[in-house]
C-alpha cells in the first residue's frame, strides 16, 4: 500500500522506545525535572517552569499504596496538558461501606487532566512563574489549582515557592484568600469545574532542588497535600510530616530516576523519560545517498541529442519505462503511469519507502533526468495514493540540473516548482507495470486488546489487503487472542442509557478468542479537481459494519479542507465472526467536517452530525504534528446526549499519539505507531471507525505536509 | 536526421552502476566492495587500521578513510561518480560525502547531513586571507539550519604524516571559523598541491570527520 501502514502502539513498545539512544551532550544549564505528578516540580509539588517546547513525557511515580502514571506534552511554549491515571491500593480495607460504590473497589483508578500555563520566562532577577490546574475536569478527587515560581541561583540550586488551593491548600491552610470552595458539581465527572477554581483554603508550599552535578540532584518540599481521603479517611498510609527528601540520578535528557523519603513514613520512586519529537532516536535519515543529477550535453555540443524525434521510435516507451525502474524500484518507487512529449514527460508514482513525500518527488526528478532524452524539459511528477492522484509537482530540468550542488538548493528549488492538482494526466500513458497489479500484501504482528485499565488481552493480529488498478482496495485484519487476565476485571455500572455502541467493548474482547476486526472492499477515487471520494463497505470495524461513502474538497495549496461522511452500519456480533444477531441495532450516521492547517504543525479538525448511538453534535480536534511525522493531539465531543445519558465522563474526549517508525529506527519507511488514549471509553459522541478516510490518505502531497520536509529531503 | 542516430535504448548496466557501487565496473572484482563495506566503530568488524596497503591497493580504486569522531565510527569510501572538479565518494552501502576540489561540501546517509553548502575552494582556504562558508545542515524537527562563518587561515607548521606504512611530509594549516556564535576549525595537511589529510567539521550533530587520503 502507497499509504501510511498502521500498527496499533502497544505500552510495551512505547517503554522500549523511550530507553532508546537520545543522549544528547548534557549542558550545564539546570532543566526542568518531573514531580510525582509528571509535571515539572520537585517531589510531590509543582514548580514554576515548563518543559522545552514540543517535549513528550512519561512518569511513573509511587510511594506506599499511590501510583501514578502520567503523560505530558509542552502543547506550545506556554501552555501544557497532561493526563494521569492514580491507582490506590487498600482503598477499601478500613472504609467497608457498600452503600457507596466507589467503595466496591479494593484498588482505587482515577484519571484526570492537568493544564499548565507558563506565564512568565525565568530572566534575570525574574522567576519563572506557573499556573497550573490539575484534574480540572475529573472527579475532583485530585483537584488543585496552584501559582508556583521558580528562581535559579547560579547555576546549581533552584529554590520554588507556590500557593495552592484544593489538594494543594488542604494542609496548614493560611485562609480563604478568595472565598469558601463550593463541593463539586461531580455528577458524572469530566466536566471542569471552574466555580470550585480557586476557592477555598489556600496553602504554601516550597522546595529546593540542588544539582550536585551534571547527573546527581537533590530535593527537599514542604508538601501541603494533606491526603485527607487516602491517610485521613481511608488509613491507606500514615501522613506523619509534610516534609518529603529525595535523590534523583539523571542519566541524560531523556531518562531518570529517583528515590524519596515521603510524608514521613514511606520510600517513594519516580522513574520519567522525556521525548522531544523533534529529535530522531537516530540522529536523522539514514539510507543510502541518491545518484547524481544526470546532465545533458549542451545543444551546441552535441545538437542530435536534443532532438525530438525519438518520440515516434515506437519501443520509446518501454524502453524508458524499464529505465527508469532501475533507478526507482530500489528506492521502493513505483510507476503508476507514465506518459510524454518531446518536451514533457509526466510520471505518476506510488510512494512506498519514504516517509516524506518531498524525498520521493526529488529521487523521481533524479531519474528522470538520468533517463529522458534532452528535449524533455518539463519533469510532471504525480504522487498517487490508492488510485488517486494526490498532487501533480511540476519542475523544469534545467533547475534540477544547475541547482544540485548550490547553497540552500531546497528552497531555491522550492520557488522554481509548481504544485496543482492532480489532473487527468497526459494522453498515451499504459497505466501501471502490467505485473504490479492486483498487488497483496500481508502482515502478523503483535496486538492487544484493552478491556479496562491494565487488562484486556495480548495476541496476534494478521492483516492483509490486495490492492487492484484504480483504486480498489480488499483488506481484512483477523485478531488472535494468546493471553489475557480478563478474569481480573472488575466493573461497576458506569451509568449511561445510550443503545451500548461501544461500551461492551468488554464483552467484544471476552467472547472472541478469534475475531475477524476487519474485512471491507474500498474504492478511492479523484472524479474532478480538488474532489477526492472514498466509498468502503463490509466489516468496517469490530462492532459495526455496514457502508461508508465519504467527499472531500481539498486544494493541493490550501489550509482548508472540506469533507462529507455517510454510513450505514448494524452492530455487529460480540463473537467476533459474521453475524448481527446479538444486537437489533443499525444507524445512519454522517457528519460534515472542516479541516484547517493552522501553520507551525498545528492542525485543527470540526465535525459535526449525527454519532453512532443518535446523539447528534460536533468534535473538535487539535493536533500537533512534527515535520517527522510524530503527532499529539487531543479531541473532545459535545453531543446531544445528556451527561446522565452518556454515563461516566460526561461526554467523550481523549488523545491520540501517532509515532513514525522511521524517527525510531532512522531508516526510511512509511510505517508507523498509532493509539488512541480515553480516560474512558463511552457511547456517547462515537464515530464508525471506518479506515482510510481521504484527509490523512492525501494530506502527505499537499503542500503544507509537504512543505514540512521540502528544504531537507527533495534532495536527500 | 535519422532516428537511428539517437535512438534510445535501454541503460542496462549503466544504470545498475550509477545504483549500486559494489557492482560498478570500476570498483569490481577485486575487493573494493568488501573494503569499502567496512564502517565499524560498532560491530566484530576488523579495524580499517588492521588491513595491510597491500590488501587496500588489490581494490584498485583511490581509497580515502573516513572517521568521525562524534560516534567513533569509520569507513573507507571511494569515488562514485563526478563532474569536473566535484567527485561523489561513497561506501558501498551508499553513504555519500561530495568534494569539489577536495573540499567538503556536502553529505548523504550520515543523519544531520550537510545538505548544500557555500564553500571556498582549496586555493582560497590556503591563500590565508579571510573567506566565508555557510553551511545548510538538517537540525532537529527535520529543518534546514544555516550557518555563516568567516574563516582565515593559519599555517601551524611541517608535519609527517604516516599513513599505511609510508610517510607524507605535509604542510598543517587550521583554517578557523566563527560566526552566529559558533566557533568551528577545518585542519588540511597539504602534500604540495594535494589534501593528504584534513579534518572539516559538518554539522552539530555530526561534528568533525577525518578524511585520509589512503590510496591515491
Amino acid at each position: 500500500m502507497s499509504t501510511r501502514s498502521k500498527s496499533q502502539l502497544a505500552v510495551t513498545a512505547l517503554a522500549g522506545l523511550l530507553c532508546g539512544p537520545l543522549a544528547i551532550p548534557a549542558k550545564a544549564e539546570m532543566r526542568p525535572t518531573l514531580s510525582f505528578t509528571g509535571v515539572p516540580g520537585l517531589i510531590d509539588m509543582p514548580s514554576g517552569e515548563a518543559m522545552a517546547d514540543g517535549n513528550f513525557s512519561i512518569a511513573v511515580a509511587g510511594f506506599g499504596p499511590i501510583t501514578r502514571t502520567t503523560l505530558s506534552f509542552q502543547i506550545t511554549p506556554w501552555l501544557s496538558g497532561s493526563y494521569r491515571i492514580q491507582n490506590t491500593r487498600n482503598w477499601n480495607e478500613v472504609v467497608n461501606d457498600p452503600a457507596n460504590p466507589e467503595n466496591l473497589y479494593s484498588s482505587y483508578n482515577d484519571r484526570s487532566f492537568d493544564l499548565r500555563v507558563h506565564l512568565l520566562k525565568e530572566s534575570g532577577w525574574r522567576p519563572s512563574v506557573t499556573v497550573g490546574l490539575q484534574d480540572f475536569a475529573g472527579t475532583g478527587k485530585f483537584g488543585a489549582e496552584y501559582i508556583a515560581a521558580t528562581k535559579t541561583l547560579g547555576d546549581r540550586v533552584k529554590i520554588t515557592g507556590g500557593i495552592g488551593w484544593g489538594r494543594l491548600g488542604s494542609y496548614n491552610s493560611f485562609g480563604s484568600p478568595f472565598g469558601d470552595r463550593p463541593a463539586p458539581d461531580v455528577g458524572q465527572g469530566g466536566k471542569p469545574n471552574a466555580n470550585t477554581w480557586f476557592r477555598g483554603p489556600a496553602s504554601f508550599f516550597g522546595g529546593v532542588e540542588w544539582q550536585l552535578n551534571d547527573a546527581w540532584t537533590v530535593k527537599a518540599e514542604y508538601s501541603t497535600d494533606a491526603y485527607a481521603e487516602e491517610a485521613g479517611y481511608r488509613k491507606t498510609f500514615d501522613r506523619k510530616s509534610p516534609f518529603n527528601f529525595g535523590i534523583e540520578y539523571h542519566r541524560d535528557e531523556t531518562m531518570s530516576l529517583g528515590i524519596y523519603s515521603l510524608y514521613g513514613s514511606e520510600i517513594g520512586f519516580n522513574v520519567n523519560f522525556v521525548l522531544d519529537p523533534k529529535r530522531r532516536a537516530m540522529m536523522g535519515i539514514l539510507g543510502a545517498g541518491p545518484v547524481a543529477v544526470g546532465q545533458r550535453p549542451s545543444r551546441a555540443s552535441d545538437p542530435e541529442a536534443w532532438d525530438g524525434g525519438w518520440v515516434t521510435q515506437p519501443d520509446a516507451a518501454p524502453i524508458l519505462r524499464e529505465n527508469l525502474d532501475k533507478y526507482l524500484n530500489p528506492d521502493g518507487i513505483y510507476i503508476e503511469d507514465f506518459a510524454y512529449t518531446a518536451t514533457t514527460v509526466q510520471i505518476r508514482i506510488r510512494n512506498d519507502k519514504f516517509d516524506a513525500g518531498a524525498q520521493a518527488i526529488g529521487r523521481t526528478a533524479r531519474a528522470l533526468s538520468h533517463v529522458m532524452p534532452a528535449s524533455v524539459e518539463v519533469f510532471e511528477i504525480v504522487p498517487v495514493v490508492r488510485g488517486m492522484g494526490a498532487s501533480k509537482v511540476t519542475m523544469r530540468r534545467s533547475d534540477i540540473e544547475s541547482l544540485e550542488h548550490v547553497a540552500n538548493n531546497g528552497a531555491v528549488l522550492r520557488d522554481r516548482v509548481a504544485f496543482g492538482d492532480a489532473g487527468d494526466g497526459l494522453a498515451g500513458g499504459a497505466g501501471a507495470d502490467p505485473d504490479y497489479y492486483p498487488k497483496f500484501n500481508w502482515g502478523l504482528g503483535f496486538g492487544y486488546r484493552v478491556s479496562a485499565p491494565a487488562r484486556g488481552d495480548v495476541g496476534l493480529r494478521a492483516t492483509a489487503s490486495y490492492e487492484l488498478p484504480h483504486g480498489v482496495v480488499l483488506s481484512g485484519s483477523v485478531y488472535g487472542r494468546v493471553y489475557d487476565n480478563l478474569d481480573k476485571v472488575f466493573v461497576i455500572d458506569k451509568g449511561g442509557s445510550l443503545p451500548p455502541v461501544r461500551s461492551d467493548v468488554r464483552d467484544y474482547n471476552e467472547d472472541s478468542p478469534v475475531a475477524l476486526e476487519r474485512l471491507q472492499a474500498a474504492w478511492y477515487a479523484h472524479p474532478a479537481d480538488n474532489i477526492y471520494t472514498r466509498l468502503t463497505f463490509g466489516y468496517l470495524e469490530p462492532m459495526h459494519a455496514g457502508i461508508s461513502g465519504e467527499v472531500l474538497w481539498k486544494p493541493v495549496d490550501s489550509r482548508l479542507a472540506l469533507g462529507m461522511e455517510l454510513n450505514y452500519t448494524k452492530q455487529r456480533d460480540t463473537d467476533g465472526g459474521f453475524g448481527f444477531g446479538d444486537y437489533d441495532y443499525s444507524i445512519a450516521t454522517g457528519h460534515v467536517s472542516a479541516y484547517y492547517d493552522f501553520g507551525n504543525g498545528f492542525l485543527g479538525q470540526l465535525d459535526v452530525g449525527r454519532y453512532l448511538a443518535g446523539d447528534t453534535g460536533a468534535t473538535i480536534t487539535l493536533d500537533r504534528e512534527f515535520a517527522n511525522g510524530w503527532k499529539v493531539g487531543a479531541f473532545a465531543s459535545f453531543t446531544s446526549a445528556s451527561a446522565a445519558e452518556f454515563g461516566e465522563g460526561s461526554f467523550d474526549k481523549g488523545l491520540h499519539l501517532t509515532i513514525p517508525m522511521n524517527w525510531l529506527l532512522g531508516q526510511p519507511s512509511r510505517k508507523e505507531m498509532d493509539a488512541t488514549i480515553r480516560p474512558l471509553q463511552r457511547d456517547g459522541g462515537a464515530r464508525v471507525d471506518v479506515q482510510g478516510r481521504l484527509y490523512d490518505t492525501i494530506r502527505d502531497y499537499h503542500t503544507g505536509r509537504l512543505d514540512e520536509q521540502w528544504d531537507s529531503r527533495v534532495w536527500r | 536526421m535519422g532516428q537511428q542516430g539517437m535512438a534510445l535504448r535501454s541503460i542496462g548496466m549503466l544504470a545498475v552502476c550509477a545504483l549500486a557501487l559494489a557492482g560498478c565496473s570500476a570498483l569490481k572484482g577485486t575487493g573494493a566492495g568488501a573494503v569499502l563495506a567496512m564502517l565499524k566503530g560498532k560491530g566484530d568488524q576488523p579495524s580499517a587500521t588492521a588491513i595491510p596497503r597491500s590488501e587496500l591497493e588489490k581494490a584498485g580504486i583511490p581509497l580515502i578513510l573516513v572517521r568521525n569522531e562524534t560516534f567513533g565510527t569509520e569507513a573507507f569510501i571511494g569515488p562514485r561518480d563526478s563532474r569536473g572538479t566535484l567527485v561523489n565518494w561513497a561506501t558501498a552501502d551508499g553513504i555519500l560525502l561530495t568534494l569539489r576540489d577536495g573540499v567538503l561540501i556536502e553529505t548523504r546517509g550520515f543523519g544531520g547531513d550537510l545538505m548544500s553548502s557555500a564553500m571556498p575552494g582549496i586555493g582560497q582556504v590556503l591563500a590565508g586571507g579571510s573567506h566565508r562558508r555557510s553551511y545548510f545542515y538538517t537540525g532537529p524537527d527535520d529543518k534546514i539550519f544555516r550557518l555563516d562563518v568567516t574563516c582565515s587561515t593559519q599555517v601551524a607548521g611541517s608535519e609527517t604524516l604516516a599513513i599505511y606504512g609510508l610517510a607524507y611530509p605535509t604542510r598543517h594549516l587550521v583554517e578557523t571559523c566563527r560566526g552566529d556564535g559558533a566557533e568551528l576549525q577545518n585542519e588540511y595537511w597539504m602534500q604540495g598541491g594535494l589534501i593528504r589529510q584534513s579534518r572539516e567539521w559538518i554539522s552539530p550533530t555530526l561534528g568533525y570527520v577525518e578524511l585520509t587520503r589512503v590510496i591515491d
